[in-house]
C-alpha cells in the first residue's frame, strides 16, 4: 500500500498543481482582439459600428479606443435605461382612516396566528414574539399608563371559518387590533370584517402585493415586505452572483405571474437580460417545452416562481445537463415550501439552488430573549416582524394619546420613519413623551413604512440547498432589500 | 453625475493593464491555454459594457467573477460545439509536464468551480471568505468545493 499523503504533503502537492495550472497561461493580449469583440457582442448594429469604427480609426492606444467605444456603448445603454420612468419609492404619508372608532383607554390586541394545522410550526416564533413584546411593553409601564392586553387566537388550518370565528370573538371582546394572519389568503378572508368594524389589522408575515392596494379603509398594516420587494431582493442576488442572462418560468395564475413580473422588472433595471420568459400549466404532467426553451437559451440563471412542480422541471433540466452546479437556479422558498428538497428523488438534485424568504434574521440577542420564553423554539422566522408589529402599534397609541383604532392607525406609518431614531419601546416612548417625532428601527430592520402601511426596507433571507437535499442553515445569509 | 467618457475609458484601460495578467492566469486554470485569452477578452468587454460597472467598488473581485462566469459559459458553448468530437483531453488544455499523467487527468476532471477554488486557495492564497466574495458564491459552497477537490486530488496522488 502506498504512503498516504498527510495534510501538509497534500497542501504542497496542491500548491504545485495550482501553480502548474496558471503557469501555462499564454501571453497577455496587448489589447482586446477587435474581430473577437465584434463577433461576441450582441449589442446590435450601432454598438458593433462603434467598435469597428474605433479600431479602424487607429487611435494611439488600441486598448483605450476599444474601451472608450465600449464605454460609449455602455453610455448608450445608460441613456436607454434613463428613458424608462424614473424608479422612485412608493408614496410616503400617514394612513387616513375615515371611520370614527371607539376608545376605552387600554390597548387590546387579539392574535390571529397559526396555533394548529400545517402552519403551526411557522406560528411558534410569531406567537412567542407577540407575547415577548407585550411583556416588555408592560414591564416598561404599558401604553397610556395601562398594561397592554393580548388575547391569543388561532388562525386555524386554512379554513376561513376558523379564522372568522377567532376574529368575531376578538371584535366582540373590544380588541383595538388583530395581529395576523400569517398567510395572505387568510388575511384576505378576514380583512373586510376587521376593517369595516374600524379596527386595525396588522400582519407580521403577509407578502401578497394584493394587500398593498386592498380597499382596507387605511386600517391594514404589515411588517413583512410585499413580494414586490422580495422580487427586488432576488434580482439583486442574481445580478450580484454575476448572472447576466436569465430565464424565468412561472405557473399560470395571477399570483405567480405577478411574482415573475416583480422579478423581471428589477432584473431589467440592473442590466440583466431576460432570455426566456414562459408560463406553464402547473397541472401539466410534463414540462418538455419549458425545459427545451431553457436548454436552448442556455442562460446563466433560471428563476422559478412556481410551487412543488418546480422539482419536476429541475429534474428534467438536470437530465439535459442544466444543473444548479453550473447555473444559478433560484426559487421563492415560501412558494416551494421549506421541505421542497425532499421531493427530489435524485440525491443532490437541488444542491446549489438558492431562494429567498422575506423575513429578517433574528439577532442572537433577540433569539435569547425569545428562547427564555419558549426554550423549544427551533425557527425564528417572522419573529422579529411580529415583535415589531406589536411595538409599532403600542408606540402609535402613545403618539395618538388614545387606543381609538382610527387614531392609532393614523400614527403608525409616522413612528417608523422620519424623526429621532430609537430602537426599543421605552426609549421611543420617552421621546414621544418629550414631544419628539420618532423613527422606530426594530428587530426586523428600519421598516420605513410607505403610505400603504408596509415596509420599504426589509430583511430578506437567502437560503441555500445543501447536501441531503435540505436547506443548509449554515449557508443562510440575510440581506436588506429596499425600494 | 457623469465623469468625462474619455477619462473613464483611460481609467478602464489602466484597470485592464493592471489586472489582465492575473486574470489571464486564472482563466487559463479554468479553460486551458487555447481559450484563456478569448475568455478574458470576452469577460472584460462585457464587464466594462455593463451598466453596473461604473458603480462597482471592488473591480478586481468583479472581474474575477466575470472571468469565472464567462469561463462557465464558454465551457457550455464549447461542449455543445464539440458534442460530436471526442472530449478534449486534458493534454490539449494543459500540458502540465510537472504532473504525473493520472494526476493530470484528475485535475482535468475537476469541475470548473473546484478548479477555481483550488487556484484561488493555493495560488492566490485567499481564504474561503475572500474566495466567496471574489466568485460571488457562498462561503459554505467554497468550502464544499475545496473539500471535494482536495478529496479527489488526494485520491489521485495516493494512487
Amino acid at each position: 500500500m502506498p504512503d498516504r499523503h498527510t495534510t501538509d504533503r497534500l497542501d504542497i502537492e496542491l500548491r504545485r498543481i495550482a501553480e502548474a495550472l496558471v503557469a501555462e497561461a499564454p501571453e497577455v493580449p496587448e489589447s482586446l482582439p477587435a474581430n473577437h469583440v465584434v463577433v461576441r457582442l450582441h449589442g446590435g448594429p450601432r454598438r458593433r459600428y462603434l467598435l469597428v469604427a474605433a479600431v479602424v480609426v487607429g487611435v494611439v492606444s488600441l486598448v483605450g479606443a476599444l474601451l472608450a467605444a465600449t464605454r460609449r456603448a455602455a453610455d448608450d445603454a445608460d441613456v436607454r435605461v434613463n428613458q424608462q420612468p424614473a424608479v422612485t419609492g412608493p408614496p410616503v404619508g400617514e394612513a387616513a382612516p375615515t371611520c370614527a372608532g371607539d376608545a376605552d383607554g387600554r390597548l387590546l390586541i387579539g392574535g390571529l396566528l397559526p396555533e394548529t394545522g400545517d402552519l403551526a410550526s411557522l406560528g411558534a416564533p410569531m406567537i412567542a414574539a407577540a407575547s415577548l413584546a407585550v411583556e416588555e411593553i408592560n414591564a416598561a409601564g404599558g401604553v397610556l399608563g395601562r398594561p397592554v392586553e393580548y388575547i391569543p387566537g388561532d388562525s386555524g388550518d386554512g379554513d376561513p371559518e376558523a379564522a372568522n370565528l377567532t376574529v368575531d370573538s376578538h371584535l366582540a371582546a373590544g380588541a383595538d387590533a388583530v395581529l395576523g394572519a400569517a398567510a395572505s389568503g387568510v388575511s384576505l378572508d378576514v380583512i373586510d370584517t376587521i376593517t369595516s368594524a374600524c379596527r386595525i389589522q396588522f400582519s407580521p408575515a403577509n407578502t401578497s402585493p394584493e394587500l398593498t392596494d386592498h380597499d382596507d379603509g387605511d386600517l391594514y398594516f404589515r411588517t413583512a415586505p410585499s413580494d414586490v420587494l422580495q422580487g427586488r431582493a432576488l434580482a439583486d442576488l442574481i445580478v450580484a452572483e454575476g448572472n447576466r442572462t436569465v430565464a424565468l418560468l412561472a405557473p399560470q395564475g395571477a399570483y405567480s405571474e405577478g411574482l415573475l413580473d416583480f422579478t423581471k422588472r428589477p432584473l431589467g433595471e440592473q442590466g440583466a437580460e431576460v432570455v426566456v420568459e414562459r408560463t406553464y400549466d402547473p397541472e401539466a404532467t410534463s414540462f418538455d417545452a419549458e425545459v427545451e426553451a431553457v436548454v436552448a437559451a442556455d442562460p446563466d440563471a433560471l428563476v422559478m416562481t412556481g410551487f412543488a412542480e418546480s422539482s419536476i422541471i429541475l429534474n428534467a433540466l438536470a437530465a439535459r445537463g442544466f444543473t444548479p452546479d453550473e447555473h444559478g437556479v433560484y426559487v421563492y422558498i415560501d412558494n416551494v415550501g421549506p421541505a421542497w428538497g425532499e421531493s427530489f428523488t435524485d440525491p443532490g438534485g437541488p444542491v446549489g439552488v438558492k431562494g429567498t424568504r422575506p423575513t429578517a434574521g433574528a439577532t442572537d440577542e433577540f433569539r435569547r430573549r425569545l428562547l427564555l420564553r419558549e426554550p423549544d423554539l427551533q425557527d425564528f422566522s417572522y419573529g422579529p416582524e411580529t415583535y415589531d408589529a406589536v411595538i409599532i402599534m403600542a408606540l402609535a397609541a402613545e403618539r395618538a394619546g388614545t387606543d381609538n383604532p382610527a387614531e392609532v392607525a393614523r400614527n403608525i406609518n409616522g413612528v417608523t420613519r422620519g424623526g429621532e431614531a430609537c430602537a426599543t419601546f421605552d426609549e421611543c416612548r420617552d421621546l414621544i413623551a418629550g414631544g419628539e417625532d420618532i423613527d422606530y428601527n426594530g428587530e426586523s430592520g428600519p421598516l420605513e413604512f410607505s403610505a400603504a402601511g408596509e415596509p420599504t426596507v426589509a430583511g430578506v433571507a437567502i437560503l441555500s440547498y445543501g447536501a441531503d437535499n435540505r436547506i443548509d442553515d449554515s449557508l443562510t445569509e440575510f440581506r436588506q432589500a429596499k425600494f | 453625475m457623469r465623469t468625462d467618457a474619455a477619462e473613464l475609458a483611460a481609467d478602464d484601460a489602466d484597470v485592464y493593464r493592471r489586472l489582465a495578467p492575473e486574470l489571464l492566469r486564472f482563466a487559463n486554470a479554468l479553460v486551458g491555454r487555447s481559450d484563456a485569452a478569448d475568455v478574458l477578452s470576452s469577460a472584460v468587454v462585457k464587464a466594462l459594457a455593463s451598466a453596473t460597472w461604473p458603480a462597482v467598488a471592488n473591480r478586481r473581485a468583479y472581474l474575477y467573477r466575470a472571468v469565472f462566469n464567462e469561463a462557465r459559459r464558454w465551457k457550455r458553448r464549447a461542449a455543445q460545439r464539440l458534442a460530436r468530437e471526442a472530449r478534449a483531453s486534458v493534454a490539449d488544455r494543459w500540458e502540465l509536464p510537472a504532473l504525473r499523467p493520472d494526476v493530470r487527468e484528475a485535475v482535468g476532471a475537476l469541475s470548473m468551480r473546484q478548479r477555481a477554488v483550488i487556484v484561488l486557495t493555493y495560488w492566490a492564497d485567499l481564504d474561503p471568505t475572500a474566495i466567496a466574495e471574489r466568485l460571488g458564491i457562498s462561503e459554505g459552497s467554497v468550502r464544499r468545493h475545496l473539500a471535494r477537490a482536495r478529496a479527489r486530488l488526494r485520491e489521485a496522488l495516493d494512487a
